[in-house]
């Protein structure tokens, strides 16, 4: 007797299709994040699914995810950077001294010795 | 120096509608919360990019005039060489004077002698900033640099007459040893210094030296690039690197064109932001309306920034005499610079005009920085009247950086836990493509 695999639930593949490609398609970082993020559920099934895949329907699958993949290290790195010039920002408040009529304002500035 | 490039700090909600915390004072006992419409959080990328490169020139303006203002000031003169990386070796390319121990600091206390290296002022087959060949370039350097010395803090209270002491320049020793005592000093040092006793040392000349009263003292042996990580007995060594300080007591000429060029680049800046006209058919939110608020501010800016340089200069009362310095802003509102007379300021008064150069700079920069909202331009000169927060309170600032710390924690772990989901799906479907090839479907997708 033949034995079969089950293959995995048509809804969460055709789902998870829609929701990668959607995501692929968005040019704006949070948006992009967002979709991700809706389809972290359906990911979860996917993943854990002992369920096979058709191998053309894998091969798509496995080649977006790459795409996914260079799009958050994209948006990974760009974060870092934000956040880099963000605490140069607050580096230099702290640091920047003025030896003029401006007196330091506290508020801004941590004195730290 | 940087600025927040958010302006100042807002908190969107969706809509559009923004509500932002303010510090207004209790009135009747009662603090409120007022709900500001205002334009979008993010300023558009134009305001930021001008605002980017006025803030870019200020930092350079002022990095250049506060590193000049530390050295003639009243900050420990030890605070410059501690500046410096202390590069124990020396090149040819190395000034070094010797300063005897009969030169006084200038604090009353007696220097047990000192020996300055000035790093990389010296290169092989260089001429002077006046375009003479290296041999004389060396003379003119080395008493361009005693007589700059004193300007930075080394040697103060050296006189006219202390240029006699020996400048030694390693171009001339090329490693020759340098020995103690005035006679085998002499042989071996190469004397670029002026008049000694009534004789005049010609360029070059090897001079005699037995009648100097200021004798050399062993200051080790020197061969080729030295490590000078322990010091000789007796005398004290400081290393200057005019590169790192952006400071060169030699070529003031060259700092202050660097000066005079990067004000015109920041008019530059300022009159483009002041002067653009985008034209839309939008309302309220858009381009347009953040760069006309950004104009009207950075407009208000300026003139206060200036006005405020010139009365602190002025002993707290405005000038009458027009513009001493070279710049003015004119009937639109551009900043013009004189380049002549900002010139002649710089070579004239140089310690004033820094100081006006640092002061401008700096309120100018405190202004776009902390008082920057997208509609300060409406309440130029009081921005109490918009709620904004004053300096000293520590509400909405401390606020906006936890939220921004928050921020940016969160949207790194949300990043972290995707891509941590994204390689385990990758791995997964790379094993089900190979898995599922050789399977028969039970259904086929």
């Amino acid at each position: 007797m033949c034995r079969t695999k089950k293959h995995i639930d048509t809804a969460d593949v055709i789902l998870f299709e829609g929701l990668t490609v959607a995501a692929l398609e968005q040019d704006d970082g949070a948006a992009f994040i967002g979709r991700l993020l809706e389809r972290e559920k359906v990911s979860g099934r996917l993943a854990g699914s002992s369920g096979i895949l058709d191998g053309d329907l894998a091969e798509r699958f496995y080649l977006n995810e790459v795409r996914v993949i260079e799009r958050l290290e994209g948006e990974r790195t760009r974060l870092m950077a934000e956040i880099d010039i963000y605490s140069q920002n607050q580096r230099a408040v702290r640091s920047y001294s003025p030896k003029f009529p401006l007196p330091p304002t506290p508020s801004f500035f941590n004195k730290k010795d | 120096m940087k600025i927040a490039l958010a302006g100042y700090p807002l908190t969107q909600l969706f809509g559009g509608e923004t509500q932002k915390k303010t510090g207004m004072r209790a009135q009747n006992g009662f603090l409120g919360r007022i709900d500001v419409p205002v334009l979008s959080k993010v300023p558009d990328k134009a305001v930021v990019k001008y605002l980017q490169a006025i803030d870019a020139i200020l930092s350079d303006i002022i990095r250049i005039v506060d590193d000049n203002a530390a050295l003639t000031g009243s900050e420990d003169i030890t605070a410059v060489s501690r500046k410096m990386p202390q590069q124990a070796f020396i090149t040819p390319q190395d000034a070094l004077i010797y300063l005897p121990a009969a030169v006084s600091t200038g604090e009353g206390d007696v220097s047990s002698g000192e020996l300055v290296i000035i790093k990389n002022v010296l290169q092989p087959g260089e001429t002077d900033i006046s375009g003479e060949p290296e041999g004389s370039a060396a003379v003119s350097l080395s008493r361009d640099i005693a007589r700059g010395l004193p300007g930075i803090g080394v040697g103060m209270g050296m006189k006219e007459e202390d240029l006699t002491a020996p400048f030694v320049n390693t171009a001339g020793v090329k490693g020759t040893p340098v020995r103690s005592g005035p006679v085998e000093a002499t042989k071996d040092i190469l004397s670029l210094s002026g008049k000694k006793d009534g004789q005049t040392a010609s360029q070059g000349e090897r001079v005699e030296e037995e009648s100097y009263e200021a004798a050399m003292p062993d200051i080790g042996t020197f061969i080729g690039p030295a490590d000078l990580s322990e010091k000789p007995p007796g005398v004290s060594i400081r290393f200057i690197d005019p590169a790192g300080m952006g400071v060169s007591g030699v070529a003031s000429g060259k700092k202050d064109r660097i000066i005079i060029e990067s004000m015109t680049s920041l008019a530059a800046a300022v009159n483009d932001i002041i002067g653009s006209q985008v034209e839309t058919e939008e309302g309220p939110g858009n381009a347009a309306a953040q760069m006309a608020v950004a104009r009207t501010t950075v407009k208000e800016a300026v003139k206060e920034s200036l006005l405020m340089a010139l009365r602190y200069g002025q002993g707290g009362v405005a000038p009458s005499g027009g513009d001493p310095f070279g710049l003015r802003t004119d009937e639109k509102g551009l900043l013009r610079v004189d380049r002549a007379m900002f010139a002649e300021a710089l070579a004239g008064k140089k310690e004033e005009t820094f100081r006006f150069v640092n002061n401008f700079g700096s309120s100018f920069h405190d202004r776009i920085s902390y008082f920057f909202h997208p509609f300060a331009g409406l309440y130029a000169g009081a921005p109490d009247a918009a709620g904004l927060k004053e300096p000293g309170n520590k509400e909405g600032v401390a606020d906006d950086r936890e939220d921004r710390k928050a921020g940016f924690e969160k949207r790194l772990g949300e990043l972290q836990m995707l891509l941590k989901s994204s390689y385990e799906l990758k791995e997964s479907f790379m094993q089900k493509r190979l898995s599922g090839q050789n399977v028969p479907d039970e259904e086929t997708y």
